[in-house]
């Protein structure tokens, strides 16, 4: 990644950082003026969870898109295709609404758990390096069935409320959610992301194909092991407190891999920064909406991602009938 | 050079113990599903192959990553990459330093097509790529798999003249080329060694007619008659 | 025109058979179930719906499982033989030709959408059953309710799970107006927290429906901002009488008035 696009990221994540919590300002400034302690609560109780959960859980689907993408060699896998957001959404709905063990760190270990489930799941279908349309198709089943059973799960539930909790848990939701929660989801993530990072060179090394890495010492199943882990924790934690979002896990890392000359493993780093940047943007969309209603973030993210998704398939299209 | 001890690869190869002379080309020939990539295979220790491998006195189990690219480089048969990275930094990718990459962007004759990315070269030319990626971090031992494939004549002799004078083992599917090139001729046959020995010695033996069934006349290849078949050895 | 369905309403249900009281009443709907329990003599009634029989659902839980459940369709209700069966908010013309054919007469009520329209209700399902007097006794106490609405009413926001509220023109507006609260309007009927703790009501009406059990909304008001910071005096409520908004609330909107009054 060159000096130059990195400190443009940089400056675009401040920016966006600054409008996400000082914005709108109005009712709060005047707040300022008669309640300071009560306005900078509001300021620190939700409007920093709300920023940091958009920022991390960005960066935790784009590294994890990156590093899926690069360990199945393929541009169209992220973790939202592959159906480990989910996943991860059964996980927590299960555990929460029919166990009925609803607290944090109950949800986290069941979205975590229905991550983990649906990657292994992928992998036993598809095969380790599976050709894009096996990889897809699987992904496909996976999150279709997953979503199936995640409203099977919500409309089953003892409180009827919960069905209306269907729309956050399959489309994500990042309003109103507290300090603590926001811990919950960005600690693991944060851990995750770290740890991803460390995975850059063997996941490079995997570009020249896996037999190339492993004479190079690079352990392939380990690595596969990890990766499918670290983005089970990652996205599991999230998806526990914000629901699932798609789309920024696949489209990040293609634009980050242009940062990177194409190389897979160092792309995480600038992947992590531009999907924090992709749902930061997104969230303010969200707020910024007319429509008197909060509107799903994951509209959103398809509708800005879809587009990008359909013309990547297209382009493939086009490169296979060449 | 290379001490391997009870080599194997289950299903594939049958365990097997070399000794390889520091400087010798070694020319792996047999027929397809002979063992040849098997062999390279579990000397890079790629798919948990058992037994011992030793390059210039260091096992190579548990040696640190950066070590281990000092010690070998692995060639893969295929030449397809998923990745549009640029042919320069496709060399660069195999632990060779910024010198050593130009050394074999140089050597390879690759410098115009060095800012190209590699999904639009020719194969020919990815091939040379690839090859001046496994040469880049000049390792002690080279293994390659059908180095010369898809190289052209004038290429496939400039590639063999490089190759000499260093540890290698390349696997290869023109006999004479291998002949004409190798310092020592290992046959491999249903993942065993079946003839292995100076170049003149082998060819000159029963065991290449054996194995492949095919016979040299007139200074030609030609198949054994139907009848003869390809046999095994006793 | 509300008048007028009313009546076109009853009108069909008479295609039956006596016009003595019905001895077979059924229900198909939760708050239909809560006028038939509130006025009906209890021989009279064969089913209600297995939503009135859940404690979470309506205070009249206790008298409802004295009989049996239907899922709210006409095929359950019909096992029990009615001669009557009570329906809300249609669920077609259909619906209602199909139980004529089945020999049962149909009553279905609007849903409501102001104080008249309740008192119309409590009468319509009074006079089918028989019981115009029960009805007369209800629509009194609501009448005594209405003329003794405070003079002055408070800022106020009804607030559900996960920020919902109630639009101010709606029933609930119109019930919490006879408690002495004023529903502020809200874009979209949700309210965020950060709305409520950056300009706090004078009383926060929170209703208690289904509080022990997890689900996103009941997330959202443990959130340490979601009683607007201490600085709005939160009144619970029970929230199962306002998801009919019917004759129930009587007795809720008595206990809010003496809360509210000093």
């Amino acid at each position: 990644m060159s000096k130059r696009a990195g400190f443009l990221l940089w400056a675009l994540l401040v920016g966006i950082i600054a409008l996400s919590l000082f914005v709108p300002w109005g009712d709060l400034g005047a707040l300022f003026a008669t309640d300071s302690d009560l306005a900078f609560a509001v300021l620190v109780e939700l409007r920093l969870p709300r920023t940091l959960l958009a920022l991390i859980y960005g960066a935790m689907l784009a590294a994890a898109g990156a590093a899926v993408q690069a360990l199945f060699a393929n541009p169209l896998a992220s973790p939202d295709l592959t159906g480990t957001t989910s996943g991860a959404a059964l996980g927590a709905v299960v555990t929460a609404y029919l166990i009925g063990l609803s607290s944090p760190i109950a949800l986290s270990i069941g979205a975590v758990a229905g991550a983990l489930g649906a990657l292994l799941l992928l992998l036993a279908l598809a095969g380790p390096r599976a050709e894009t349309a096996t990889l897809l198709l699987a992904g496909l089943a996976i999150s279709a069935l997953a979503g199936a059973l995640t409203t099977l799960a919500l409309a089953l539930a003892p409180s009827p409320f919960a069905f209306y909790d269907a729309y956050d848990w399959l489309m994500g939701s990042l309003v109103d959610r507290s300090l603590a929660q926001s811990a919950f989801a960005g600690l693991p993530a944060a851990a995750a992301i770290l740890l991803l990072l460390r995975l850059a060179k063997p996941l490079d090394a995997l570009a020249l194909g896996e037999e190339v890495a492993e004479s190079m010492g690079h352990d392939i199943s380990r690595l596969r092991l990890r990766i499918v882990c670290l983005t089970a924790l990652g996205v599991g934690a999230c998806v526990a407190v914000c629901g699932a979002i798609g789309f920024v896990g696949l489209v990040a890392p293609i634009f980050a891999r242009r940062l990177t000359g194409g190389h897979p493993g160092r792309a995480i780093w600038p992947a992590a920064l531009i999907g924090a940047l992709l749902l930061a943007a997104a969230d303010l969309a969200v707020r910024a909406a007319p429509l008197g209603r909060t509107l799903p973030i994951g509209v959103v993210t398809a509708l800005l991602g879809a587009p990008f998704f359909l013309s990547l398939v297209a382009n493939m299209r086009w490169r296979i009938a060449r | 050079m290379i001490r391997a001890r009870d080599v194997a690869l289950p299903g594939r190869l049958e365990p097997l113990s070399l000794d390889i002379e520091e400087g010798r080309l070694v020319c792996l020939v047999g027929p397809n599903g002979s063992g040849k990539t098997s062999l390279l295979h579990a000397f890079a220790g790629i798919g948990a192959p058992a037994g011992e491998v030793e390059i210039a006195g260091v096992a190579l189990r548990g040696v640190p990553l950066a070590q281990r690219t000092r010690l070998l480089s692995f060639l893969p048969a295929s030449r397809e990459m998923s990745w549009p990275l640029v042919a320069r930094d496709v060399v660069a990718l195999g632990g060779a330093t910024r010198a050593q990459a130009k050394a074999a962007i140089d050597a390879l004759e690759l410098g115009p097509l060095a800012g190209r990315r590699i999904d639009r070269l020719s194969t020919g030319e990815r091939s040379r790529v690839l090859i001046a990626r496994a040469l880049a971090p000049e390792p002690a031992v080279l293994l390659l798999d059908e180095p010369t494939a898809n190289l052209d004549p004038l290429w496939q002799l400039k590639l063999m003249a490089m190759l000499h004078g260093r540890t290698a083992m390349v696997a290869m599917h023109d006999l004479d080329a291998a002949a004409a090139h190798a310092d020592r001729l290992i046959v491999m046959d249903r993942g065993r060694v079946a003839a292995d020995g100076p170049p003149n010695t082998v060819m000159a033996g029963p065991v290449i007619a054996a194995v492949f069934g095919i016979e040299k006349e007139g200074g030609r290849w030609r198949p054994l008659s139907p009848s003869a078949g390809p046999r095994s050895l006793p | 025109m509300r008048a007028f369905a009313f009546v076109s309403a009853i009108s069909l249900i008479l295609a039956g058979t006596s016009q003595a009281a019905p001895r077979r009443v059924a229900s198909l709907n939760l708050c239909t179930d809560e006028l038939l329990l509130l006025l009906a003599d209890p021989r009279q009634i064969v089913s209600v719906t297995h939503l009135s029989r859940q404690e979470a659902e309506t205070p009249l839980w206790r008298q409802a499982r004295r009989h049996a459940a239907n899922d709210g369709s006409l095929l359950a209700a019909a096992r029990h033989r009615p001669d009557l069966v009570l329906t809300m908010g249609g669920g077609g013309r259909d619906r209602l030709r199909i139980a004529a054919r089945l020999g049962m007469s149909t009553l279905d009520l609007p849903f409501a959408a102001s104080l008249d329209d309740v008192e119309r209700s409590v009468r319509s399902v009074a006079a089918a059953l028989g019981r115009g007097a029960a009805g007369e006794t209800v629509v009194a106490r609501m009448r005594s309710l209405r003329r003794s609405a405070p003079p002055r009413a408070l800022d106020a926001i009804w607030l559900g799970g996960g920020g919902r509220t109630v639009a101010a023109g709606g029933l609930e507006a119109q019930w919490m107006r006879l408690a002495g609260l004023t529903q502020r309007p809200m874009r979209g009927d949700r309210v965020s927290l950060e709305q409520l703790a950056v300009r706090p009501p004078a009383i926060l009406l929170r209703s208690d429906y289904r509080q022990g059990q997890y689900s996103g909304a009941q997330r959202w008001l443990r959130h340490p901002l979601a009683g607007a910071a201490g600085r709005a005096r939160t009144l619970p409520t029970d929230g199962r009488r306002w998801t009919c908004m019917g004759p129930l609330l009587i007795d809720e909107i008595t206990r809010l008035r003496r809360e509210l009054t000093p």
